[in-house]
């Protein structure tokens, strides 16, 4: 059990990583990656959402009737979405603000759905859980780097902090989408060219 | 493919077609040299080692010869940049434009879009402030910027952002490149003579030269005569913001236009209908360099439709007969 | 038979989801009502900082101390206009909450007056949807406190330029944006400017 589970993570975080391997979840990857600190709480809210509804999604499993399944998983995804909105605009409200409409658009990460229908409705449970919270810090590490430069190149700045003074001059173009366009692509071209390219030679 | 690789091969690939679009350019490109001093020839020096290396180290790892059309990449880059941009800054426009605009879609012939412009965008919205706000004012006296580096007097706009002062005075400025503007594209009549240069050896195509020139005109003439456009007449919009330079040399791109003539004239009116459109109502004043990006967007498109329609008039005949 | 078994599954879907549904529903209700008087709390101390701010005031750190300052200097008036808006007693302020279109939507803002001179005491941004990086950037402290002791009606320099009293200086790279918050600030001069007549 504990090997797969390790087996599964791996996967999520390197040869199958949702993002840069089956390029889901590309719409938040543009949206929030501008700024480190809302990428941050994004992270953390699909973390929470991918994990918590895969495990509800396996333990409903065998009861749910094949023909509705999406129907059940939006729902329990949809529900978990609502619950991280509510807690952050209770106890996080600067944050809530700044991500706005952004929190909703959780739901539409395909990456859950993703997990809960290929994954979560034919294993176990715990099993399931580690699914969802590896596929998530898989889609977390790679937002996380591109947040990184995207940060850097078009504000000088990390967390807010300025850490590029006043010599730099800031790349627009990078908080703005399509800066995440190249930088995703950038990142995807890296990867694919040195590290996943090695590993299936190796095969 | 096999024995291309073992013959050894020469790393340049020139092309005719090439060499002329880059001899119409050079007298502009002199010109500029006389008007923002020696910095551009530099400039230019910069560009090219540049544009060559990033295109050089895909060429090596496919093993493929570097085509000639980097340096006209090269060359269309530095007439349409600022003359007192940064070194770094048009370092970053000239890599993008190779990689990005041309070797990510598989090298020579096969880019979508004009990689020079491609640069150009990119620089154009990551630098704003560098590539909108700071023109430099031609150094003016016989000798010109021959005994110059560098201009001297900067301004911070150009009469397309805000056309002002458009007159008989701006015509003859405008025509002999005597304004503020990108390096290469503010000498009307040098750009002229090249761009008949090359329709008459028929390496640019007459047909989106004409075209898009008529689409311009009759947009303009239409924005002008209603007040829309304020009092940016005829003549001005044709010789001023790189009209020119990217009618005769970045519309009539080979690669990134449409084949097909039918489509050609499509293509030529979509640049010139959008050009004014984008100059008058968008925030940004270059309307030629989107307008040909966009119209690059549906130059295959084009190509597609125009054959249809040949397809469908020949089974018309075809009935018919 | 077999058509009964199809009418069985049919029922049973509609009671699976119907109860699933009704769980989570539950749920999430309980949250929500657990929650709603913190995130009331949550949205109308947003709304004092942002009026106290714009009115130029201090703006008090703990929650109760900033109820109490608002409620002794502060109180809010429908007006004669359709502009809601606020008075500050002692000090001759008034804050006006004025809407207008931004570039992916409307943007909120109070904008404060000083009814003596007639200068502007500042400017917050209540609500917007602008591009972050960008024209979000009208909610750094450098943006909006170059407001104060302005008086309308405003033109804009590009960012980094010496601005006068009737000019503010833009955002690089969201002239959009720009343009929207001088239209904002103009529209709150001139309602300020007829309410001021009328009274």
């Amino acid at each position: 059990m504990n090997k797969k589970i390790g087996k599964i993570t791996l996967a999520n975080l390197g040869r199958d990583n949702p993002v840069f391997v089956q390029v889901l979840g590309i719409c938040s990857t543009l949206a929030v990656t501008n700024v480190l600190k809302n990428t941050v709480v994004m992270s953390i809210g699909l973390v929470f959402v991918t994990g918590l509804s895969n495990v509800t999604v396996s333990v409903l499993r065998k009861q749910i009737p094949t023909r509705i399944r999406m129907m059940v998983s939006t729902l329990i995804i949809a529900s978990y979405v609502i619950l991280v909105d509510i807690v952050l605009k209770a106890y996080l409200p600067d944050v809530s603000r700044q991500l706005g409409p952004y929190v909703g658009l959780i739901i539409t990460n395909c990456i859950i759905m993703g997990r809960a229908e290929a994954f979560a409705l034919n294993n176990k449970p715990l099993l399931s859980f580690a699914d969802g919270i590896s596929s998530g810090i898989g889609y977390s590490y790679v937002l996380l780097i591109i947040a990184f430069f995207r940060e850097l190149m078009g504000s000088g700045t990390i967390w807010g902090v300025t850490v590029l003074g006043s010599w730099w001059v800031k790349w627009s173009i990078m908080v703005m989408a399509p800066g995440a366009f190249f930088m995703l692509a950038v990142f995807i071209w890296l990867v694919k060219g040195v590290i996943i390219k090695d590993a299936e030679v190796a095969k | 493919m096999n024995d291309k690789k073992t013959t050894k091969q020469p790393l340049i690939r020139w092309l005719a077609p090439m060499k002329k679009v880059m001899w119409a350019l050079s007298p502009a490109l002199a010109a500029s040299v006389y008007f923002f001093g020696w910095r551009v020839l530099i400039m230019f020096v910069v560009v090219n080692i540049f544009g060559f290396l990033s295109e050089y180290l895909f060429a090596k790892h496919y093993n493929e010869q570097v085509s000639s059309s980097v340096f006209v990449t090269n060359f269309l880059f530095v007439m349409i940049i600022p003359p007192t941009l940064p070194y770094w800054m048009a370092v970053v426009g000239i890599v993008f434009a190779v990689v990005f605009g041309k070797m990510v879609f598989g090298g020579f012939g096969k880019n979508i879009f004009n990689p020079a412009l491609t640069g150009r965008a990119f620089i154009y919205v990551t630098f704003a402030s560098y590539m909108t706000g700071r023109w430099a004012e031609p150094v003016q006296g016989f000798f010109g910027g021959l005994v110059k580096y560098t201009p001297d007097a900067i301004t911070s706009a150009t009469v397309l952002s805000t056309g002002e002062n458009i007159g008989t005075t701006f015509y003859i400025s405008a025509l002999t490149g005597n304004i503020p503007g990108s390096t290469g594209e503010t000498s009307a009549i040098l750009l002229l003579i090249g761009g008949i240069y090359l329709v008459m050896q028929k390496v640019a195509s007459r047909t989106i030269v004409i075209w898009t020139l008529t689409g311009m005109l009759v947009t303009q003439g239409l924005l002008f005569y209603t007040g829309t456009a304020g009092n940016f007449d005829l003549i001005a919009s044709v010789l001023s913001g790189g009209f020119m330079l990217g009618l005769f040399f970045m519309a009539t791109d080979p690669v990134s236009a449409p084949k097909d003539e039918t489509a050609k004239i499509f293509y030529g009116l979509f640049i010139g209908v959008m050009t004014p459109v984008i100059r008058t109502f968008s925030v940004w004043p270059e309307g030629m360099m989107f307008a040909i990006l966009l119209a690059n967007m549906f130059g295959p498109l084009m190509d597609m439709g125009a054959k249809e329609l040949k397809k469908r008039q020949k089974s018309k005949q075809m009935k018919a007969a | 038979m077999e058509k009964k078994s199809k009418t069985a599954f049919r029922i049973r879907m509609v009671l699976f989801m119907f109860s699933v549904t009704f769980v989570f529903v539950v749920i999430l209700s309980f949250v929500h009502l657990y929650t709603r008087s913190l995130v009331t709390r949550n949205e109308n101390l947003f709304l004092k900082r942002s009026v106290l701010y714009s009115a130029g005031l201090s703006v008090p750190e703990s929650a109760e101390e900033l109820d109490n300052f608002f409620s002794e200097n502060i109180t809010e008036s429908q007006g004669t206009g359709e502009y809601p808006h606020y008075i500050s007693k002692n000090n001759g302020i008034v804050v006006y909450t004025v809407n207008g279109a931004g570039l992916w939507g409307v943007i909120t803002a109070h904008v404060g007056f000083d009814s003596q001179t007639g200068k502007m005491t500042g400017i917050d941004f209540v609500k917007h949807n602008e591009t972050p990086g960008l024209g979000a950037r009208i909610d750094e402290d450098w943006f909006r406190e170059q407001f104060r002791g302005k008086k309308g009606p405003f033109t804009y320099v590009p960012e980094g330029e010496e601005a006068n009293e009737n000019q503010f200086d833009a955002i690089t790279g969201a002239t959009g944006t720009s343009k929207a918050v001088k239209d904002i600030v103009n529209k709150a001069t001139a309602v300020y400017n007829a309410t001021e007549k009328s009274e």
